[in-house]
């Protein structure tokens, strides 16, 4: 064992003197003139694949590079070696399992066109016609059609399996009609405008690994079509695309190997991949992707620290990094920060309707908001939970959102991130006094107006769940007590901190805050869904009045907003909308008080890997990153023996 | 000997009952079931659920609407059938996630008592015949020590002095480019190259334990009067204590396998955790924490019946190395 190590230590030390900082392509047999991958051209010439032209659709997508860390056209060749935390491959999909209808740009400041070349809207916004990318194939070499998304909705207007009309579809409680009048147009006709569609449509990689489905194998298992089924559980199973590789696939990679459920997962480059390069080179540039389960968080620091993964987005975590930097030399990789993009990091939630009476109608009282919001000492968070590496700030959403583009937009924002974001205890204890809590009780805890000490119960997710959150929790609940504010910490289990939080059991709880797209994800900063601050108030707004609480007050002015933004045409009007919102949240709130935020987020990156961009954004999921930057053009240098 | 089999055979069956009976209510006590933490889950992750949207249907299909009782006899009556459930998490048949993992669980679990009890057996002799010399109190230190350290701490000191001095890290049971092939030739060397760290790591607590019990048992069996007959007869010393005095001391040691056997599945679960072995362990940690109810209680009964099978053997074994012994 110990000689087998050396020498696969002894292996390793060559190749990173191999290295080199730019890749001259000339020097490779596989350099700028070659089309397509040598493992497909050889299949070409032996008769099994046909030549690349068939392969392609008439205007393939051209991969943009308009961001720092782009290299060049890179060599064919290569397997990328990763990890996944969950048999689902959700950290992977985020990577390559981006092939939505529309697309959303990398830096998220708009749409750009994907498996559709363009679309539109008529006046009203009732109607959404796609146009899609003639001649893109499935991975099966079976044309990619409207047929795929019409049987999908055909399947989600079906009662028998888990498939189900998506949020976006329905409007004044109506389903989306869907038409296809030829195989590449899809016609989504709507009860009343639906101008936020396109957005959906884009939206992280679950709603088109949903909408993209291979009719042609799938209809073997569909009960209408084949008698033998008698129900759509082998339907359901062999829909799953992270586990079946015989199902037909529209990514970069398809899935080639998924060992017992996920523990071992290999993909190799779909040969009918649609993406080309600057120089009409098909895409991908890497032949084959290796990932195994690694549940344990040591184990998955130990396996980047040793260089054994090529690239790895959202697994290093930032309370390691002083190790990665350590281990990078000889690892041969190095360590990008990436944002996270969050403003809350957690944001503080305080329950709107709360389920005691008196601390319900305290926490309506914007004084006593803004009294906690002061008390906190945002300071000591960012030290002890993110060692200094974040930045104190009022509860926002990211910071690089595309609805605040501008001068007059982000000096708002900036006015967001500091409203009641400084910490002033004393200012805290005199709106405290100013409200009438001036009674104390023996221990020097104020009374509630009822005579009972005031404590509030904080709703914690354990240190193994989330360190930084737990220590930010901590650091909280003595500030609070200084103002006089009894504190409790509650640590459940998972599951129960979350029940508590979506059915608004709780009274405070955290929450991370990360948002890029509010007209898709609204609920930070309208109470729309059972979430968050709201969730007594997202319920009623959600069953149309008939579950939950009615919004009081500023509320009403936000969802007020929000059917305003749902019925707006105009794109730049909407973001008006929005910043209008955020100024209700200025002015009336704070509704969720903030700690830290903008914080980086690691990304490992090996020497010999490159095209990966400088920076990007993994907070939030929504905008697919960083699969927006086309990771099937990222590309393994050779390294010459 | 043959009833006696049989009618243990027979007390492991309501055994089992029990065992599963317990383990599937304690599994789903925490509030909440599994789609909860799916969807807590899928929260924390995209701040959206909504691919779980049917979560009533969904309920429905897994039966977690149906009371306790109901899940707990359909899940049992299966289980005699051999049909385990599914998954929830990995959305597969139990069955085709489990067997690898129980066979390198007792793979690992059988090699560390075969080297427990290759090892630990002569150093005991050996201490024992060379009380209170020097040679003695340095295995008496070693063992003490071997004793008190946890086998976690032991497979991470190794893992970091491994990577610290090769640069390679010693996880799994294979080589990567093992990992995804079919068994071979190749396959099994590479096998057997990453299996000791298991299993020298796992095998390390009893290991010292043994050696402590057989230097004891001996050294009591060596004051006693055959022993100093057989000394008197004139017999070598090594006949005297290999084939008079150990054949009585051993014996504990077999009776103590079966007890043992638990000491080394659970250290192979934590162990297994570190070093990112494909063993039940890891798995059934990972299926507890997120309510995976048939899959854990699949691997309970798992480690129940390796458990029973294990005393059993340790039975057996004992009757056949100590004629005295009549199961009646």
């Amino acid at each position: 064992m110990p000689c087998l190590l050396l020498t696969l230590a002894v292996a390793a030390t060559a190749c990173s003197a191999a290295r080199r900082d730019n890749a001259d392509l000339s020097e490779y047999p596989n350099g700028p003139e070659a089309r397509e991958a040598p493992m497909l051209a050889k299949l070409v010439a032996e008769g099994k694949l046909p030549p690349l032209k068939e392969r392609l659709p008439e205007h393939p997508l051209v991969a943009k590079h308009d961001y720092a860390g782009y290299e060049g056209p890179g060599v064919y060749g290569g397997t990328w070696h990763y990890f996944h935390t969950a048999p689902d491959l959700a950290t992977w999909k985020m990577v390559a399992a981006y092939a939505p209808l529309i697309r959303w740009r990398l830096d998220c400041s708009d749409l750009e066109p994907g498996l559709a070349e363009s679309w539109e809207f008529n006046d009203e916004g009732t109607v959404l016609t796609l146009h899609l990318r003639k001649g893109v194939r499935w991975s099966d070499g079976h044309p990619y059609t409207s047929e795929s998304f019409a049987y999908w909705y055909h399947l989600c207007l079906d009662k028998r399996h888990r498939y189900i009309p998506p949020v976006w579809c329905r409007v004044n409680g109506k389903e989306m009609q869907v038409e296809t009048p030829d195989d590449y147009t899809i016609v989504m006709k709507f009860a009343g405008p639906n101008w936020l569609v396109p957005l959906w449509l884009a939206t992280g990689y679950w709603w088109c690994d949903e909408y993209n489905i291979p009719k042609q194998y799938m209809k073997q298992f569909d009960p209408d079509y084949n008698p033998e089924y008698k129900d759509f559980v082998e339907f359901e199973k062999k829909d799953l695309s992270h586990q079946n590789p015989d199902r037909p696939s529209l990514w970069p990679w398809r899935l080639k190997v998924c060992e017992k459920g996920g523990f071992r997962v290999a993909l190799e480059r779909n040969p009918y991949y649609y993406v080309v390069d600057d120089l009409g080179r098909q895409l991908p540039y890497i032949d084959e992707i290796r990932s195994g389960l690694e549940s344990d968080p040591q184990v998955r620091v130990l396996r980047l620290i040793s260089g054994e993964i090529d690239c790895m987005f959202r697994d290093a975590e930032l309370r390691d990094l002083a190790l990665y930097m350590r281990g990078a030399e000889r690892g041969g990789y190095h360590v990008r920060r990436w944002k996270t993009a969050y403003g809350g990091d957690p944001a503080i939630l305080m329950n709107w309707s709360a389920p005691d009476p008196v601390l319900r109608e305290l926490i309506r009282d914007q004084r006593f908001r803004k009294a906690l919001a002061l008390g906190i000492d945002r300071e000591k968070c960012n030290a002890i939970a993110w060692k200094g590496l974040a930045q104190p700030q009022a509860a926002t959403i990211s910071q690089e959102n595309w609805h605040f583009l501008g001068v007059e937009a982000q000096a708002l924002f900036e006015e967001w991130k500091r409203a009641d974001a400084q910490y002033d205890p004393s200012k805290a204890n005199a709106l405290l006094d100013e409200m009438g809590l001036t009674q104390r009780d023996s221990g020097g805890y104020r009374l509630r107006p009822d005579g009972k000490r005031l404590t509030l119960m904080v709703d914690l997710p354990s240190s193994n769940l989330s360190m930084s959150d737990n220590d930010s929790g901590i650091i909280i609940a003595e500030c609070w007590r200084a103002l006089g504010i009894d504190v409790v910490l509650y640590t459940p289990t998972a599951t129960e901190l979350d029940l508590r939080r979506n059915l608004g059991e709780f009274t405070i709880s955290t929450f991370p805050e990360a948002e890029m797209d509010l007209f898709t994800y609204p609920d930070w900063v309208f109470p729309t869904t059972p979430k968050y601050w709201h969730p007594l108030e997202g319920q009623w707004y959600e069953s149309g009045g008939e579950k939950g609480e009615p919004p009081t007050g500023p509320l009403k002015d936000l969802i007020a907003l929000y059917d305003k933004i749902k019925n707006e045409k105009d794109l730049q009007k909407r973001h008006e909308y929005v910043r209008e919102a955020v100024k209700i949240h200025i002015k009336e709130g704070p509704f969720h008080l903030g700690t830290v935020g903008q914080r980086p987020e690691l990304v490992i990156v090996a020497d010999h890997f490159h095209n990966v961009p400088n920076t990007g954004i993994l907070g939030p999921w929504a905008p697919a990153q960083p699969a927006t930057s086309y990771p099937e053009q990222y590309y393994i240098e050779e390294i010459k023996q | 000997m043959t009833t006696y089999i049989i009618r243990r055979c027979l007390i492991a069956i309501p055994t089992l009952i029990a065992v599963s009976i317990i383990s599937f209510i304690i599994i789903q006590l925490p509030p909440g079931d599994f789609l909860d933490q799916k969807i807590a889950q899928l929260e924390r992750q995209y701040g959206d659920s909504s691919s779980l949207a049917r979560v009533a249907e969904l309920r429905e299909r897994y039966g977690l609407n149906k009371p306790m009782w109901e899940r707990y006899l359909m899940w049992v009556t299966g289980f005699v059938r051999g049909d385990f459930g599914e998954s929830f998490a990995y959305e597969k048949e139990v069955n085709e996630l489990i067997w690898d993992r129980v066979g390198f669980t007792i793979l690992i679990a059988v090699s560390s008592l075969i080297l427990t009890y290759i090892i630990a057996i002569p150093l005991g002799i050996y201490s024992a015949t060379h009380q209170y010399k020097p040679s003695d109190n340095i295995l008496t230190f070693l063992s003490f020590v071997g004793m008190s350290l946890p086998a976690f701490l032991v497979a991470l000191a190794l893992m970091v002095f491994a990577f610290e001095v090769f640069g390679v890290p010693l996880f799994g049971l294979f080589s990567s480019h093992y990992e995804s092939e079919p068994w071979s030739l190749g396959k099994l060397a590479d096998l057997l190259k990453h299996l000791w760290i298991p299993v020298v790591v796992i095998g390390l607590n009893s290991t010292a334990g043994l050696m402590r019990i057989m230097r004891g048992n001996l050294l009591d069996v060596l004051g006693q009067p055959f022993v100093q007959t057989a000394r008197a007869k004139g017999l070598k010393e090594w006949v005297v204590v290999t084939k008079h005095a150990v054949r009585i001391a051993i014996n504990p040691l077999i009776s103590i396998l079966g007890m043992s056997l638990p000491v080394i599945l659970s250290g192979d679960a934590i162990v297994s955790v570190v070093l990112g072995l494909p063993t039940v362990g890891p798995l059934l940690l990972q299926s507890l924490l997120s309510e995976d109810v048939y899959l854990a209680g699949t691997l309970i009964m798992m480690y129940s019946l390796m458990l029973i099978a294990g005393n059993l053997l340790a039975d057996i074994g004992l009757a056949w190395a100590d004629p005295r012994i009549r199961y009646e």
